[in-house]
């Protein structure tokens, strides 16, 4: 029996190239393979350190948390609101001195009052007064002071005494 | 050959499949890790700054103990309406001669039990067993710092202009705040009565002891407000004489 070689020297040769090539392809593929679990190993001691910092900032935080909460922070940040709830009041007197304070160096002579009512930062009052003249004179008076900030007159009528009698609005801030 | 054939495409399939379901996952999980990281170490950062700051605030607290004490005073922890009513009738009562007044109602009531704003909302109850992990949760959950509670006393009496003005200049130098909203003067029908008829609005107020489970200190001020704390000592330390209204066109001004 004769053995005859149908191979050609060039197929031969281009076998021998894709053999060549196959074991390059399976070398870069074991590599990559190699790199892939690389990868993940780093991957996986990278998210071990940062759950390790992040549990150890926790502690801190849990640690720093709970000295905020202490007493020290409850008895300055308590006094810190009954401050800011005083600033909005400690400047301020009486409104009801205030007014008659106001009220006693505004009044001439020859008026006074019958009724003073209070209420929403308005006054109303029923003055008596001689003459008309001396409404007149008081009404000046009152809208000279700046402390009133609207002086209004309602209906003016002679009283039984024969003395005028108005009712009086003064608004204040 | 063949197996070689059969081995390159199924490495490479193992590893696009490792690549996408376990790096790429990893990955976006470590990027996360990351942010959350840097977050809690502003968060750490930020807690550790307020220590300090309350540190220092302690000192000026041990410093202004008196101050304090009156300010606690002025604003006081609870409404106290026995001590409210016992400071009024005192008062009306410590007046004599021609300044007696003579109580003829008083009435107490609590504006803040029949107010439902929203101000006056108890402190929200807060988890004790709080775990430092739920960061998200912990910056959200505010600490609500108490409102006042408001107390209104509409007194009601007969007096001079001169008692009814001692009577107010005295409930002015209590040493907590008191407000009057409204009030009503009155003489009687006869022009030279001497007598007034005086209804008063007084508002007394109360602020709840600030006393969380969890304080975050994301209202925590920068400064203890000394002026306020002086202004609330002088106030408490004033005599009663000098805030007497003086009068200038007019002693009394319903009088004729």
């Amino acid at each position: 029996m004769v053995n005859i070689n149908l191979k050609t020297k060039n197929t031969q040769k281009v076998t021998h190239e894709a053999n060549s090539n196959s074991n390059t392809s399976l070398i870069v593929l074991f590599l990559m393979t190699m790199l892939v679990i690389g990868v993940m190993c780093g991957f996986y001691f990278w998210k071990k350190t940062l759950v390790k910092k992040i549990s150890s900032i926790d502690n801190q935080i849990s640690l720093e948390t709970e000295k905020l909460s202490g007493e020290k922070t409850k008895k300055i940040m308590d006094l810190q609101n009954r401050l800011a709830v005083a600033k909005e009041v400690v400047d301020k007197d009486h409104v009801l001195l205030a007014v008659f304070g106001e009220i006693e160096k505004a009044i001439i002579p020859e008026v006074y009052f019958n009724s003073i009512d209070y209420n929403d930062n308005e006054i109303s009052a029923r003055i008596v007064a001689g003459d008309f003249t001396f409404l007149a004179k008081q009404i000046a008076s009152f809208k000279k002071v700046e402390f009133f900030k609207e002086v209004t007159i309602g209906n003016v009528s002679v009283n039984d005494d024969g003395k005028v009698e108005t009712d009086l609005t003064l608004t204040i801030d | 050959m063949r197996t070689k054939i059969l081995l390159v495409p199924t490495l490479i399939l193992v590893t696009v499949y490792t690549i996408v379901t376990m790096i790429v996952p990893d990955w976006e999980k470590i990027q996360q890790k990351k942010v959350d990281l840097v977050k809690r170490e502003e968060q750490l950062e930020n807690i550790k700054e307020k220590n300090i700051k309350i540190n220092d605030l302690e000192v000026i607290y041990n410093n202004e103990a008196n101050g304090i004490k009156l300010t606690n005073e002025y604003i006081p922890y609870q409404i106290g309406d026995e001590e409210i009513i016992n400071n009024l009738i005192f008062y009306a009562n410590s007046l004599g001669g021609s300044r007696t007044i003579s109580v003829s109602s008083m009435s107490l009531n609590n504006k803040s039990q029949k107010d439902n704003s929203p101000g006056n909302e108890a402190i929200p109850e807060i988890a004790e067993n709080h775990s430092p992990g739920m960061m998200g949760n912990m910056m959200d959950i505010g600490e609500t710092l108490p409102k006042v509670d408001s107390f209104e006393v509409d007194i009601s009496f007969t007096s001079s202009y001169e008692g009814m003005k001692e009577f107010f200049a005295k409930i002015n130098t209590l040493k907590r705040v008191n407000t009057v909203s409204s009030f009503e003067v009155a003489k009687d029908n006869s022009e030279n009565s001497i007598e007034l008829s005086v209804s008063a609005t007084l508002n007394f107020n109360s602020l709840k002891k600030y006393n969380p489970g969890f304080v975050d200190g994301n209202l925590l001020k920068d400064d203890l407000d000394k002026e306020v704390i002086k202004k609330i000592a002088d106030k408490a330390t004033a005599d009663s004489k000098e805030v007497r209204v003086d009068s200038v066109g007019k002693n009394n001004p319903f009088l004729p």
